[in-house]
């Protein structure tokens, strides 16, 4: 027993909460009105990896696992419908709310991974650094401006078509640095996200990929669709151009995938690198 | 190797520049005199300050009254500068945000930590106001840890915390016990505020 918590002023009861492990945290804040509101207050926790795992399992549950640096190793399980909602999900804003998160991951490809990330509470901005999988537009506006520095999504298009154009000029993602980005298709042969890469001098390594069907689609159509750019190498498969950044350029290539399906890479590489070494440097 | 075949070497001691330590001359608001080394000072950032400010000489510090400290008892001073002590010389963490902060309590500051519920009181708050940032963050984390794992009924006997309805009945017992008049008072300097008047002068 600690019967002097009352005596402490507001200022050092935070002091003691920003050690408390996640848990604690909301315990606490179920005690009553006065500590409710202070909870959110104290230092953000830092979480290392929230791993959301909907997958379609017996009843569609939820279940996540969360690594915390005040000890949390959390394996929350809500079993259904009604408890995600009134339990998982409540659970999740209070997470995003009162901490930063490291990793964010999302993998599943199934729809209800998405619905996991919908209708949460935001009074304060989510600080997330990576976020990998999927998530839906308004999750993504919850996020605080340049909180996000890795972003890696898979088949965004899949179901609920996200824009990309508008996911990009978001505050949100103004400082990511490293995007691995996989569409099944994309509207303007991805020159819009090469603009944008451009524009944040994004990291090499960062790589787009989104498939076509026919063999009309080619290489040219995206010059097009990028208007003046500084051509430093060009072939019916690849183009190979200069960026902002001297020591960057960018290439897109476009390789025969499956049937009359096309393959199109974008991809951040450095400047003084050979062609013979493309394959081995993009890692798709 | 054992101290008995390290080898011997003679050292000319004039020849070694001795570093004058110099002890700073405290007194707690019950009188008690602590001598605390200029190295352990640095921990606390206010009496860092302070004794930078004064700039006493080797002297000064013997003929001068001692440094009085006058809102932390001599039980919790005596406290702080032993830990201090021990920990002098270690690195100040400071708050960059950048790495999460992971703090274990030590051996040492645990035993010096065992102690009642009152002192560890009063060395939060002798941690704070001498701002040792260190000291604060394991005497916080101990009071942390005593919630760790409760669930909210626990913590509510932990801390002697109030459920939501004897909040809402203090409320309103603070609210019908209030002065009548010094309400109107309040309710009239509000309407003012409210009303562009900026104060009653």
């Amino acid at each position: 027993m600690f019967e002097f918590w009352n005596s402490l002023p507001e200022e050092l009861k935070l002091e003691c909460i920003k050690w408390m492990d996640l848990k604690t945290r909301v315990r606490l804040g179920g005690t009553c009105h006065k500590e409710r509101l202070l909870v959110p207050r104290a230092e953000k926790l830092i979480v290392f990896s929230l791993h959301i795992d909907a997958v379609s399992f017996a009843n569609g549950a939820l279940r996540f696992s969360l690594d915390s640096s005040n000890g949390d190793d959390l394996w929350p399980e809500f079993k259904n419908e009604d408890q995600i909602q009134k339990a998982g999900k409540p659970l999740l804003s209070f997470i995003f709310q009162n901490s930063v998160v490291h990793e964010l991951s999302n993998l599943g490809t199934d729809d209800r991974n998405r619905e996991m990330l919908v209708g949460l509470k935001s009074s304060k901005p989510f600080d997330i650094r990576k976020i990998a999988g999927q998530a839906p537009f308004n999750f993504f506006q919850k996020c605080a401006p340049n909180c996000f520095r890795i972003v890696d999504f898979h088949n965004l298009c899949d179901s609920s078509p996200l824009s990309i154009e508008e996911l990009m000029e978001l505050p949100s993602f103004q400082a990511a640095k490293l995007w691995r980005l996989q569409f099944k298709e994309c509207h303007d042969f991805g020159a819009c996200v090469a603009k944008k890469w451009i524009q944040l001098d994004v990291d090499v390594k960062s790589t787009m990929e989104f498939r076509y069907v026919g063999e009309d689609r080619t290489i040219n159509d995206f010059v097009k669709e990028m208007g003046a750019i500084d051509i430093v190498e060009r072939t019916d498969i690849l183009v190979r151009f200069k960026t902002r950044n001297q020591k960057k350029h960018m290439t897109m290539r476009r390789m025969h995938w499956v049937n009359e399906t096309y393959l199109f890479t974008l991809a951040v590489i450095p400047a003084d690198l050979e062609e013979k070494n493309y394959e081995s440097y993009i890692d798709l | 190797m054992s101290v008995e075949n390290a080898p011997v070497v003679d050292v000319d001691e004039a020849a070694i520049p001795v570093e004058k330590k110099m002890y700073y001359r405290f007194e707690s608001n019950d009188k008690k005199e602590f001598r605390v080394s200029e190295l352990a000072i640095q921990q606390s950032e206010t009496l860092n300050r302070l004794v930078e400010a004064m700039g006493y000489t080797s002297e000064d510090v013997e003929n001068k009254p001692a440094i009085a400290i006058e809102n932390i008892d001599g039980k919790t001073l005596k406290l702080v500068f032993q830990w201090c002590e021990h920990h002098k010389g270690e690195a100040i963490p400071v708050d960059d945000g950048s790495v999460p902060k992971i703090v274990e309590i030590p051996e040492f500051d645990a035993k010096l930590m065992d102690i009642d519920n009152g002192l560890l009181f009063k060395l939060i708050w002798a941690a704070d106001y001498l701002n040792i940032v260190q000291l604060l963050n394991v005497s916080c984390k101990k009071v942390a840890n005593m919630a760790q794992g409760k669930t909210p009924a626990q913590l509510r006997r932990v801390y002697l915390l109030p459920s939501d309805e004897e909040d809402e009945a203090a409320k309103r017992a603070a609210q019908e016990a209030q002065d009548p008049r010094a309400r109107e008072v309040e309710e009239e300097f509000e309407e003012r505020k409210r009303q562009g008047g900026n104060s009653f002068f």
